[in-house]
């Protein structure tokens, strides 16, 4: 069965060489691999579709966390992701076989995204399984070429969301939550204490003024 | 103020006193600056014994050794030598001369993509893109190498760099790695069920391995094993942990290791796994330390765990810290009746070994034995004298034979390099100048790294160099006599050189064993002074590791 891991690494010079050389000089597997910035320019999400048994998973977990530039990796499960491949497909196709091609299109929701006097270029953009059945689909058709890009994924909700903070600190949610609630605290604090100070100054200055 | 001279002032505060290299065009603009510092540059013969006289150094200071060589040819040549480090968990930063910024991957005059090159046995590598970016990238690489599970770290430094001026210097004192935080205390909870499960063992056992020299853990494990009377045994890269006649001890395990070691570990009930792999030099079958055994694995990489075999109790972090936390916990053990069975096992062991050498001496062979010598060798040493022992028989028989008091054993495990041995002398040696240091080789591997004998003439570097000499290779002679039939071809070495000559034109002393009552007399000579010498010990190249 494929595993999705989640990979969040420094967006340093040769850290994707890095990952995928440690895959293939241990011997796991990659059927596909997508890389590409976060929000923060910083970091680079790395998702990887790899498949293996518990003791392999483990090790890819273990030996991609003790590389100096991965700050994170976690298993995105299938039940608690999205996972999302786009795939453009070139088809031949004449003037008599659009229409079909563009029906099928249309049921997929993919788009139509060139038009040739022999061909079509399909775009379409789904988990994995969608992308494979409307492939199959196109079987009475002549395939001439296919690209995709492998999947992208993310965990559902917010129970997930990874924050890293500027020291570096890789911390879920929850932690993030509690860490914002003391920062909040410790800021009123601040506050109560800056203007209790300003207070006291302030009387001084009526004291000397007197 | 250049790249050149920031790169030498951060080492200054790295607090580096000796760095090991060779020159050429593209490290010239660093050996330049290194002119005007306290840094002592020793010139190798070849840039992969920097590597290993770097290795030798940083096991016994424990510190990260320093190597510095050119590009291209230079920095493949370093190649065999930083993966040897990497194997073995040695801390070592490399620098590497690199052609210029603009030219690179141009395929111009010595230019080798080594970072690329080096990836799978580096722990990080560098490619220095600005000289403003040093100070940092220094701080970093020896906070790398030299901490979690240690390893070598490679900093590729094109020339421009070398060259290019920087408006102000200044190193930071502080380090805060986004990435990478290794674990050094121990789980407490894991800790508790450590203990317990102590407690409820009847047949500990602990596997010793070259993590504990490497965390510098030998006197926690002596005292954890002399407190609750729990036998050890050790790794190839763990001899030396605990002494070798210590009545706790029971020897080397694995392949090449003692029967009654590996005996002990196949009826233990309980085994901890101290800053070892489980590699398959050690652990032929790792199912058997699973199957009715408590297995617990302490080591500061939690990739190591579970890799082999799954433990039932896993703990990662550094070994010293985890047994000073442990000490504070009360263990009752009862393990008298077991450590008598271990006790019998050796007696037995060590019988048979009697008995074998004496066999083998009715046959009427007068050359030395080999087993034999490497015990008395290590005996007529001091006490805390350092051994480096490279690859082979020699490596094999000194496992087996050689007695470790107060001293430290030091080998090439997980690569196996031949030629090891006579660098990481001279690193040892500089590391220790008022220690012992003596390199037993082979005729095979001595004669790989002999042209260090240079080097320890040029520096007076006053090492102890031991052959063993067959003729042979001998390890694999054997291995083709054994399982190809006697069908040997490439094991055979000639007349080899006259090493008397050799040692004369080093202007070393020179010792020859040519027979077994040769021997006390001739390590008597060889040891007597301080002098560099070598002493060249004949043996029968039928004898087997």
């Amino acid at each position: 069965m494929n595993r999705v891991f989640q990979i969040i690494v420094d967006n340093t010079s040769g850290v994707l060489s890095r990952i995928s050389g440690l895959f293939s000089r241990r011997g796991y597997n990659i059927e596909s691999i997508t890389a590409g910035v976060t929000a923060d320019p910083r970091f680079t999400r790395i998702t990887i579709v790899t498949s293996g048994d518990e003791g392999i998973l483990e090790q890819i977990e273990k030996q991609v966390s003790k590389l100096v530039d991965v700050r994170d990796i976690k298993e995105l499960k299938p039940n608690e992701s999205v996972y999302r491949e786009l795939c453009m497909i070139k088809v031949r196709a004449n003037a008599k076989e659009r229409q079909g091609v563009i029906a099928l299109t249309n049921i997929f929701r993919g788009n139509i995204i060139d038009v040739g006097r022999q061909s079509l270029m399909v775009e379409i953009v789904g988990s994995q399984d969608k992308v494979d059945a409307f492939m199959n689909l196109l079987d009475g058709y002549e395939i001439l070429e296919v690209a995709r890009t492998g999947i992208a994924a993310l965990a559902r909700g917010i129970e997930h969301v990874l924050y890293i903070d500027d020291d570096g600190s890789v911390s879920g949610w929850t932690e993030h939550a509690k860490k914002e609630q003391e920062r909040a605290a410790r800021e009123l604090e601040e506050q109560a204490a800056a203007e209790a100070a300003k207070e006291k100054t302030a009387a001084k200055n009526k004291k000397t003024a007197k | 103020m250049t790249g050149a001279e920031v790169l030498v002032k951060c080492l200054e505060k790295e607090g580096v006193e000796l760095l090991f290299g060779y020159p050429g065009v593209a490290i010239c603009p660093f050996f330049d600056a290194l002119l005007d510092t306290q840094i002592r540059p020793v010139l190798v013969r070849e840039e992969q014994n920097a590597a290993h006289a770097a290795s030798g150094y940083a096991r016994m200071t424990g510190n990260c050794g320093v190597v510095a060589v050119t590009s291209g040819p230079g920095a493949t040549n370093l190649i065999t030598g930083i993966a040897t480090a990497f194997a073995d968990s040695i801390p070592l930063v490399c620098f590497t001369g690199q052609v210029e910024s603009h030219l690179l991957g141009n395929d111009v005059f010595q230019e080798a993509d080594i970072s690329g090159a080096c990836e799978s046995f580096v722990k990080y590598s560098y490619i220095v893109r600005r000289a403003a970016d040093i100070p940092q990238i220094i701080k970093e690489a020896f906070y790398i190498a030299g901490s979690g599970r240690k390893g070598p770290v490679l900093i590729d430094l094109p020339m421009d760099i070398q060259l290019e001026e920087v408006q102000r210097f200044s190193y930071p004192k502080e380090l805060s790695m986004r990435t990478y935080k290794p674990t050094v205390k121990g789980n407490g909870a894991q800790i508790k069920r450590v203990i317990s499960q102590l407690k409820d063992a009847r047949r500990p056992i602990m596997c010793v391995g070259g993590g504990v020299h490497l965390s510098g853990a030998e006197a926690e494990i002596r005292r954890f094993a002399e407190a609750h009377q729990i036998p050890v045994v050790s790794t190839m890269m763990g001899i030396g942990v605990m002494p070798t006649e210590h009545p706790l001890y029971f020897g080397m395990v694995g392949n090449n290791g003692h029967v009654y070691g590996n005996r002990a570990m196949n009826e233990a009930d309980l085994i901890m796994m101290v800053g070892a792999r489980v590699a398959d030099r050690s652990i032929s079958q790792p199912d058997l330390i699973m199957t009715g055994k408590i297995m617990i694995h302490i080591d500061v990489d939690p990739a190591e765990i579970g890799k082999i075999a799954g433990p039932n109790t896993p703990l990662v972090g550094d070994i010293r810290t985890i047994f000073r936390e442990m000490e504070k916990h009360e263990i009752q053990t009862t393990t008298s009746a077991w450590l008598r069975t271990l006790q019998g096992y050796k007696t037995d062991g060590a019988d048979r070994e009697v008995q074998n050498r004496r066999s083998r001496s009715i046959k009427g062979k007068t050359l030395a034995d080999p087993a034999q010598f490497l015990r008395e060798l290590s005996l007529a040493m001091k006490k805390d004298a350092i051994v480096t022992v490279d690859v082979g028989q020699n490596q094999m028989w000194a496992c087996a034979n050689y007695v470790v008091r107060d001293g430290s054993f030091l080998t090439s495990g997980g690569m196996g390099t031949m030629g090891y041995a006579l660098p990481a002398a001279m690193g040892a040696k500089l590391a220790c100048p008022k220690k012992q240091v003596v390199a037993v080789c082979g005729d095979g591997g001595f004669q790989m790294t002999m042209m260090e004998l240079g080097t320890m003439e040029q520096y007076g570097i006053p090492a102890k160099v031991v052959i063993l000499k067959n003729r042979t290779l001998g390890l694999v002679y054997q291995y083709q006599k054994l399982r190809f039939k006697k069908r040997y071809i490439v094991t055979e070495l000639g007349d080899t050189p006259d090493f008397e000559k050799l040692a004369e034109a080093y202007r070393m002393q020179y010792f020859h064993i040519g027979s077994q009552e040769e021997t006390q007399d001739a390590l008597q000579a060889f040891l007597a002074d301080e002098k560099s010498a070598m002493l060249v010990c004949d043996i029968d190249p039928e004898a087997l590791a």
